[in-house]
């Protein structure tokens, strides 16, 4: 007897030694550490940590080592790791002013106190294969002789870098951070007595969302995904008239204050990269025209997911500011929803799973409407050579109820909103009412007549 | 009286208690009517006068998350606030004095002037913000019968409940016309609940013909 | 100044310890915020209920909402059986009934009539169920309306007000183009008169099964967010019209296998020449008739 191939235990034990030897590759060559991946590929790092919304480089290694540098497929691990935690507590908001600064740069200014830091950064290489890397340095030189770090003793006191954006706001030509200036210098942002920011892991999506819960969003969006948003932005797209206020790199201090203490204390620093555009307004109504903001933030060091984050931003900034929404990227709808990789890559490759009885409901549907497409072409083939004398039966199109009337019956018919509840159907054979039944004719209610099933296959 | 005497213990095995008594409430709620035992077996509720099912159904239910408001009916304000006190204390639920905000409402003995309800029975648009109501009633059973009919019942169900004001029954009545918002009620009396969810409607009891 | 003290010396964090993890994976917090929802689902029957949804150790698309419902609602002393397709043995349902085992060690089992709790795929099993049962569907998208409107907050309004006019004359346009409706899966239902639902990409050969089920049944999405539920003995009726009554993919053959002419079948293509038979999806239904056939056979030869 046939019997049909499924998948089973086996077959999935099978597939997953196959992928531990892959990740594995040659034994030859030694095993890559997860202290090699968190020190080597500190990049790669960060961005299963921003997009896995979970800040341990270590655990991060671990995820971009145990999927075979699938960094998606990283950041899901991570992500589903991240589910299992309870949350001991939350930070005080981050202070990036108080940044301890390893890059800042500022394309607004030509020089700006503080001065132009420009860190480790690719900008300015030379983008040409280093071939010298091939045997791990060898040739071009040693560790040796690359420079040692800085320590932070030797690194400027974070004082020393006030906010660029700052400059623009002491001349209140820009809106304070978290919202546009009013006439009368009043601003609509963020206060410190306003109400706990909702949370995006912790309650569902709703809308309209609010910028807190858009930038918890964009925080963890997928860089590719905000990255495209971003530039088509500047491609017109949603313009925001951009520049690059300034973008800061370094470690922050994250404070907590516990319950039972009424000061905060420090737990510990991250390193994170923000983004600050500043972006044309001429303003409107009660607003005059000034500089608006949109913002980035991001773990680790990711300069082109902060910036296409601020850009996205200031996009998603469109209704407040009475702009039309007219792009992708300023519809809080389209960008939130389809932002997340580990949502998008899931339920993309779902496609693989099995859907055979829904194909197989298609494939008899389909047969069928080609059988009747035959049946009508064969019909109006015998009445064109006159062998057919009976009209073709006319097909509902023909029928003289419009939608709308149709429409109409069905809604009249049930459904309505004025209906509501349920009107109960199952009385016993018409002889007392539903209600009296249980009560009075002894029969338990589950034999009361069941209303007819229409179309059952029993 | 020293702070460890105040608070009596929860669940022994929080993870399966928790789980076995949802489930009690879930028969509940989708078999309005049916008298469900709960499995409040190592509750030890705050108060003797208190139902054991309804403390377990708090545990299993409320945390940070749920705003709870709690009226004594004709019980004493001391006993409300050491309900309170016993509920903050295991389930870390914020006590609401305004009955709109809450997602739960405990009404320990319901008297006629607590309906209509002054809870938020959520709107079309979002009826799930409903607050969900726990009443304690004296008994489930040998009460005046009222025939209820609905999603979850297969033709009809009598309902026994003691202690209940008309008004309560008015309260049942008036979820018909702001369907989809309204409120879902638990009644409790010892180990036992019983459900009246917002879909649930009332039948006149009419003789047979 | 603690700044620059506390980043020169941050501490580095000890190895990871073995990670462990809660019965049924959730952890209790995640499990009431689930049970809240359900609660609320079954009071308002058809009404997609939002919750925030946790990121599961399996793909978003592939069932995380059902085995987060499953999750909050088994115990230890619950049967599981998953299906995908209406068969135990398709990878995904291999997958999730492997995940329950290993992370709530309850039971699991084949048998539809064993099973207090079903995950199901795209299927409702041939077995009628009973009111000791609860059926867990796993959804990929909640919104009925949802290839009409996009907008979440142009269905939602369309919810509140009941206006479901849209969807038949999406069903309308169907017998306008083809003569009958062309919707064969997934095919939408109104629940207890009142909530426009999908029933999940289950055929609708599955619908009337529905229909005041004495089981509860239980919808999950995960990836959007959304639960829920039809109590038992609930009307759910699938949207019609008074001149093109709702009905069933007829089949013009049976089992293959068992000869159930009532059960739906898988196409299945033998050969490179296209032969192929046809057996019924719900495997555990057609394995049960032929063990009952060769009962009765071994019966009869004695």
């Amino acid at each position: 007897m046939y019997v049909a191939v499924k998948g089973g235990e086996k077959a999935i034990a099978r597939a997953h030694e196959q992928l531990a030897r892959d990740r594995r590759g040659d034994p030859a060559v030694p095993e890559i550490g997860v202290d090699q991946i968190q020190g080597q590929l500190p990049l790669a790092v960060d961005r299963v940590m921003a997009e896995g919304s979970l800040y341990d480089p270590e655990l991060a290694a671990l995820a971009i080592k145990q999927a075979a540098g699938d960094l998606v497929e990283a950041i899901f691990l991570l992500r589903a790791y991240r589910t299992t935690l309870p949350r001991l507590g939350s930070t005080a908001p981050l202070e990036t002013g108080k940044m301890l600064i390893k890059r800042r740069i500022s394309a607004t200014f030509k020089d700006i106190p503080g001065g132009q830091v420009l860190g480790p950064t690719f900008d300015y290489t030379q983008r040409l294969l280093d071939d010298s890397l091939l045997d791990n340095g060898a040739a071009a030189g040693t560790t040796a002789d690359i420079p040692a770090a800085a320590t932070p003793a030797d690194l400027p006191e974070p004082d020393a870098f006030p906010r660029v954006l700052g400059i623009l706001d002491d001349e209140g030509l820009i809106e304070p951070a978290g919202g546009h200036r009013l006439e009368n210098n009043h601003h609509d942002g963020p206060r410190d007595s306003s109400p706990p920011p909702p949370d995006l892991t912790r309650e569902p999506l709703e809308f309209p969302a609010g910028r807190e819960l858009r930038l918890q969003n964009l925080a963890r969006a997928d860089e590719g995904f905000l990255l495209a948003l971003g530039y088509a932005t500047q491609r017109g797209f949603g313009n925001t008239h951009p520049f690059a206020g300034e973008i800061r790199v370094g470690e922050v201090e994250l404070f907590c204050t516990p319950e039972e203490l009424d000061f905060p204390v420090a737990i510990g620093a991250i390193q994170v990269t923000e983004c600050e555009m500043i972006n044309q307004f001429h303003g409107r109504d009660q607003i005059p025209p000034q500089f608006t903001r949109g913002y980035g933030l991001t773990f680790g060091y990711n300069e082109r997911k902060a910036m296409s984050m601020a850009l996205v931003d200031r996009a998603l900034r469109a209704a407040e500011l009475g702009e039309p929404l007219d792009s992708p990227a300023r519809d809080e709808e389209f960008v939130l929803y389809h932002s997340d990789n580990v949502e998008a890559s899931g339920f993309v490759q779902h496609l693989k799973l099995p859907h055979y009885v829904d194909f197989q409901s298609e494939l008899l549907l389909v047969r069928r409407l080609r059988a009747e497409r035959d049946a009508t072409a064969k019909e109006n083939r015998a009445r064109d050579t006159g062998t057919h004398t009976n009209p073709v039966s006319t097909s509902p199109a023909a029928d003289d109820r419009s939608i709308a009337a149709r429409e109409r019956r069905v809604k009249t018919a049930g459904g309505s909103s004025e209906t509501g509840i349920n009107e109960f159907s199952g009385d016993c054979a018409g002889k007392c009412s539903a209600a009296c039944c249980a009560e009075c004719c002894g029969k338990a209610p589950g034999q009361a007549a069941a209303p007819a099933v229409e179309g059952t296959n029993r | 009286m020293n702070f460890s005497q105040a608070i009596k213990p929860g669940f022994a095995d929080p993870v399966h208690d928790c789980q076995a008594v949802f489930r009690a409430v879930l028969q509940a709620m989708s078999r309005p009517g049916s008298i469900i035992d709960v499995p409040a077996g190592g509750i030890i509720p705050p108060a003797a006068w208190l139902s054991p099912a309804l403390v377990a159904a708090a545990l299993t239910l409320f945390d940070h998350d749920t705003p709870i408001w709690i009226t004594a009916g004709s019980h004493n304000d001391e006993a409300a606030a050491h309900l309170g006190t016993y509920l903050r204390f295991h389930c870390g639920c914020p006590l609401s004095e305004d009955p709109g905000s809450a997602a739960f409402a405990i009404i320990s003995a319901p008297r006629a002037e607590d309906f209509p309800l002054p809870a938020n029975p959520g709107r079309d648009l979002d009826p799930w913000h409903a607050t969900t109501v726990m009443l304690q009633v004296p008994e489930l059973r040998g009460g005046p019968p009222r025939i209820v009919a609905g999603p979850g019942i297969a033709a009809t169900h009598t309902v026994r409940a003691a202690g209940l004001p008309e008004s309560f029954w008015e309260e049942i009545a008036a979820n018909r016309d702001r369907f989809p918002a309204g409120f879902d009620f638990l009644l409790f009396s010892g180990t036992e609940v019983l459900g009246l969810p917002r879909s649930t409607v009332l039948r006149e009891i009419s003789p047979c013909t | 100044m603690t700044t620059r003290l506390l980043a020169a010396a941050a501490p580095r964090p000890e190895k990871t310890a073995v990670l462990t993890y809660n019965f049924a994976y959730l952890d209790e917090q995640t499990k009431r915020m689930i049970r809240r929802t359900l609660l609320k689902a079954v009071a308002v029957p058809g009404c997609q209920i939002p919750f925030a949804s946790r990121e599961m150790p399996l793909p978003y698309g592939w069932g995380t909402g059902g085995i987060q419902v499953t999750a909050a609602v088994i115990g230890r002393d619950d049967t599981l059986k998953v299906i995908d397709q209406g068969a135990d043995d398709t990878t995904n349902a291999v997958a999730i009934r492997a995940f329950f085992r290993r992370t709530a060690g309850i039971r699991t089992t084949e048998a539809t009539a064993e099973a207090t709790v079903i995950q199901t795929r795209h299927r409702i099993p041939e077995t009628p169920l009973t009111n000791r049962q609860i059926i867990v569907y796993q959804v990929p998208i909640p919104e009925p309306l949802r290839w009409l409107e996009a907008r979440e907050t142009e269905t939602r309004r369309l919810h509140a007000l009941a206006e479901y006019g849209i969807m038949h004359v999406r069903l309308y346009e169907d017998i306008v183009a083809h003569g009958h409706i062309a919707t064969t899966y997934n095919y939408p239902v109104l629940v207890n008169h009142r909530y426009l639902m999908s029933p999940s990409p289950i055929p609708k050969f599955d619908n009337p099964k529905l229909h005041r089920s004495p089981a509860l049944q239980l919808f999950g999405a995960g990836r959007e967010q959304r639960i829920y539920a039809v109590p038992p003995y609930t009307d759910v009726k699938s949207l019609d019209f008074d001149d093109h009554p709702f009905a069933i993919e007829p089949w013009e053959r049976g089992c293959d296998i068992c000869g159930a002419t009532d059960s739906y079948l898988d196409e299945i293509i033998t050969d490179d020449r296209g032969s192929r038979i046809y057996a019924c999806s719900d495997t555990d239904y057609c394995r049960r008739r032929v063990a009952a056939q060769d009962a009765e056979n071994a019966g009869a030869g004695q």
